[in-house]
């Protein structure tokens, strides 16, 4: 009996030692990795039959101590790209062509249906699933590129 | 005399509860929809020929990036999930308000890749806006030259529930939930 459970609390004592070592390792890593601007969830629906536009969302995080202020450049291909916002009124929605986001030190921002998107127009080549796209932004005035990847609506 | 003063009360009496009951069944109930003709697909498609127990309609247009495949998705993962029974006493049709940029075989070959059972509708715009009034629905096109599209659409986020005459029995303002239709649809079947 004496012996579980000097074996046993041996073991515990392994798994927390273990454990801890894990946990700073991992933050070790993420404090190289971060960038001012973390983007996750990036998808471009592949465009349907019948429709020459699609839209394109995203989940972003500003990890700096700084605004920062987003533009978009382009997305591969596509023959242009816009930021729009989808607006719903007195049971009507609309969209309007929206020039930059603002992006407040350490919030997040969306790109997601029903609100913000990136819409998308006339693709210049057959767009297969899980392809990646570049998309590039301006951040704070510098060109920046993000993967996104081609998602089917089915 | 006495007997012909009666009668004149007593008839006044019966025609003020009618008017009342008319002017309140006419409240309650104002009467929206009913047929209606479009274009499918090239053909002539009316509504009459061919109702389902209980029709959902919702306008919009195939350019629309955003809220139009939401809420068609949304339909299609709702209609889904209905009993095999229901399923085939259900229809949805779907109206383009884009006569000037969308092709017939452009609407109804892309609401058929949500489900094969959709119904893609346009027309002329004498028909679209026919259709519009009789549903008391709006859209608006306005130019739009600081997009590359040239123009945006801006129309009734709803869907209707029309019976098999077509008649408005409920509605379903800007649907975001494939589970808010799916209960409104039990809700009315
Ligand atoms: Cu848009």
């Amino acid at each position: 009996m004496k012996y579980l459970f000097a074996v046993l609390s041996f073991f515990i004592l392994v798994a927390s030692l273990a454990n801890s070592s894990f946990g700073e390792q991992k933050i070790v890593l993420k404090q190289v990795s971060v960038d001012p601007l973390e983007i996750s969830e990036a998808r471009i629906f592949i465009p349907l039959k019948g429709s020459s536009a699609t839209a394109a969302y995203a989940k972003l995080k500003n990890n700096s101590d700084q605004d920062i202020t987003l533009t978009l450049v382009n997305v591969e291909s596509f023959s242009a790209s816009e930021i729009h916002e989808s607006l719903v009124r007195d049971g009507k929605m609309s969209m309007k062509k929206v020039d930059k986001i603002i992006i407040a030190a350490h919030k997040s921002f969306e790109f997601s249906p029903g609100g913000h998107h990136i819409m998308l127009f006339d693709a210049t080549q057959n767009i297969l699933a899980n392809q990646k796209l570049k998309v590039q932004f301006k951040v704070n005035g510098k060109a920046q590129s993000f993967d996104f990847n081609a998602l089917s609506r089915f | 005399m006495k007997a012909k003063i009666l009668t004149i009360f007593f008839s006044l009496i019966l025609s003020a509860c009618v008017l009342w009951a008319v002017v309140k069944i006419n409240n309650s109930r104002p009467i929206i929809g009913g047929s209606f003709k479009a274009q499918n697909n090239g053909h002539d498609w009316i509504f009459k020929d061919e109702p389902k127990d209980l029709n959902l309609l919702y306008i919009g247009y195939v350019k629309c990036p955003d809220i139009c495949p939401m809420t068609l998705s949304f339909i299609n993962k709702a209609l889904g999930e209905l009993e095999l029974k229901d399923k085939s006493r259900v229809r949805f049709i779907f109206i383009s308000v884009d006569q000037n940029y969308e092709s017939v075989q452009d609407v109804s070959g892309y609401v058929k890749q949500f489900n094969s059972t959709f119904i893609g509708l346009n027309g002329t715009k004498n028909q679209i806006d026919q259709i519009i009034t009789l549903f008391n629905l709006t859209y608006k096109i306005e130019n739009d030259p600081k997009s590359y599209l040239g123009y945006s659409i801006t129309h009734s986020d709803r869907i209707l529930l029309l019976n098999r005459l077509g008649i408005v029995i409920s509605q379903l303002p800007s649907p975001r939930s494939s589970d808010e239709i799916l209960k409104k649809i039990r809700e009315n079947l």
